[in-house]
C-alpha cells in the first residue's frame, strides 16, 4: 500500500521504518527540507520537504495514488485541513489523524476523519488503569476506549477462587470472554469453577472494569 | 444581530467597528490584546483575549447564540477549523470565512452555511470588473 505521512519527529522516522519493513511505499511530508535529508539518509522512502496543505505539494507528493494518510503535527488545524483535502481532491481512501486537543475528537469524527487518536485520553486511560491492580493487563479498548477487554489474573485469597461463575455475582453487563488455566483456554459457562492463577478475559465498560476485578479478585482498584 | 468575530486584525478589527457603529451587537476575539488597540472609537461591544482554537473561548463568546460569525485570522487552516467548528458544535447559521489563498476556496466551495472569501479573488474580480468598463 501507499501510505503518506505528514509530521516530523522520532515517532514518523519509527512508524515510517516499521511500515516499509512490511513491504509498504511510504511517502513522507514536512516542511523542514533538513529534517527532510536527515530522514532520507536512513529511510527508504520518498520524502517531500514542504507545506502539505498547498494542493501542489499534495499532487507531487503522490496523493492521487495515495491509500492512507497519517497525519501526525502538533496542530489540529493542521491535521484536519490536510485529511479533508486529502479525501476531498486527492481521492484518498483512509485518514488516520492524531488530535491534539480531546475537545476536537468529536468534530474529528463528524468531519469524516476513518480513524482518530487522541494522546491525552489514550494516555490517561492507560496511566489510570495501570496504576493499580499489577495483576491485570489491558488488552485492547474498542471504540476510543468505550469498551474495554482486560486479562485479570486472579491472586492467592482472591474471593472467588472455589466458586463458579453462577455463584459469583457479577453484573449483567460484565463478560468473561475466556479462562486461561496452564496456557489451556477454557470457555466459561455458570459451572467453571474459579481457580488460584487463571487469567480471566474480562470484557467491560471502562467504568464497570473495577467492580469486576473487585469482585473477582477483591481487590480495590 | 449578534455577531462574533474571530480574529482582530486590520479586515476584523475595521468590520466590528463598521458593524457596532451599525448597531449590531459584536464580540471580537483574538489571541493578542494589543490587536485590539485597532478597534476604532465607535466599537462598543465586547473583547476576549485567546486563542479561539481551545472552545472554552468560543463557548465565552456565546458563539451558539450568534447571528453570524466571521472568521478572520491570518492563517487558512485555523479559519477552515473555526468555522467548522461554529457550524458543527456552535450551530452557528451563517458563517463568512476569510481565506487567503484563493485555491482554498474550494475546500468549503460545497459546504452550507459557509462561505469564503478570499481577498486575491475579490481583488482580481474588481480589477476585471473595471478594466471591462474602461473596454467599453
Amino acid at each position: 500500500m501507499q501510505i503518506m505521512i505528514v509530521g516530523g519527529g522520532k515517532v514518523i522516522y519509527h512508524l515510517a521504518k516499521n511500515l516499509i519493513s512490511k513491504g509498504h511505499f511510504v511517502v513522507i511530508i514536512n516542511r523542514d527540507p533538513e529534517y527532510g535529508k536527515s530522514l532520507s539518509r536512513d529511510l527508504n522512502a520518498t520524502i517531500v520537504a514542504g507545506e502539505a496543505s498547498d494542493f501542489d505539494v499534495m499532487e507531487d507528493a503522490g496523493a492521487y495514488q495515495t491509500d492512507i494518510l497519517v497525519t501526525l503535527t502538533q496542530k489540529d488545524q493542521d491535521n484536519l485541513f490536510i485529511c479533508k483535502m486529502a479525501k476531498k481532491f486527492f481521492g484518498v481512501e483512509r485518514t488516520v489523524s492524531l488530535v491534539n486537543n480531546p475537545d476536537n475528537e468529536k468534530l474529528f469524527s463528524d468531519l469524516g476523519i476513518d480513524t482518530i487518536f487522541n494522546t491525552t485520553n489514550l494516555l490517561s486511560t492507560l496511566i489510570e488503569q495501570n496504576v493499580a491492580a499489577e495483576d491485570m493487563s489491558n488488552l485492547i479498548t474498542l471504540e476510543d476506549g468505550k469498551l474495554i477487554i482486560t486479562q485479570y489474573k486472579i491472586p492467592e485469597g482472591a474471593p472467588s477462587i472455589g466458586k463458579s461463575l453462577k455463584e459469583i455475582d457479577l453484573p449483567l453487563s460484565i463478560i468473561l470472554g475466556g479462562i486461561i488455566r496452564n496456557g489451556n483456554i477454557l470457555i466459561p459457562r455458570g459451572k467453571t469453577v474459579i481457580k488460584e492463577n487463571d487469567k480471566i478475559l474480562v470484557i467491560s465498560l471502562p467504568e464497570e472494569q473495577a467492580d469486576a476485578i473487585k469482585i473477582l479478585g477483591g481487590e480495590e482498584i | 444581530m449578534y455577531i462574533v468575530i474571530i480574529g482582530s486584525g486590520r479586515t476584523g478589527s475595521k468590520l466590528a467597528g463598521v458593524l457596532s457603529k451599525e448597531g449590531h451587537e459584536v464580540v471580537v476575539i483574538d489571541n493578542n490584546s494589543q490587536k485590539f488597540k485597532k478597534l476604532s472609537v465607535e466599537f462598543s461591544g465586547f473583547t476576549i483575549e485567546g486563542d479561539a482554537l481551545e472552545h472554552e473561548i468560543l463557548r465565552k463568546s456565546k458563539l451558539d447564540k450568534a447571528d453570524l460569525a466571521v472568521v478572520t485570522t491570518d492563517n487558512d487552516k485555523v479559519n477552515y477549523m473555526l468555522a467548522q467548528m461554529a457550524k458543527k458544535i456552535f450551530n452557528v447559521e451563517k458563517i463568512l470565512v476569510r481565506i487567503i489563498d484563493p485555491e482554498r476556496e474550494k475546500m468549503l466551495s460545497d459546504v452550507q452555511r459557509i462561505e469564503t472569501f478570499s481577498p486575491i479573488s475579490l481583488l482580481v474580480d474588481a480589477f476585471e470588473k473595471r478594466i471591462k468598463k474602461v473596454e467599453g
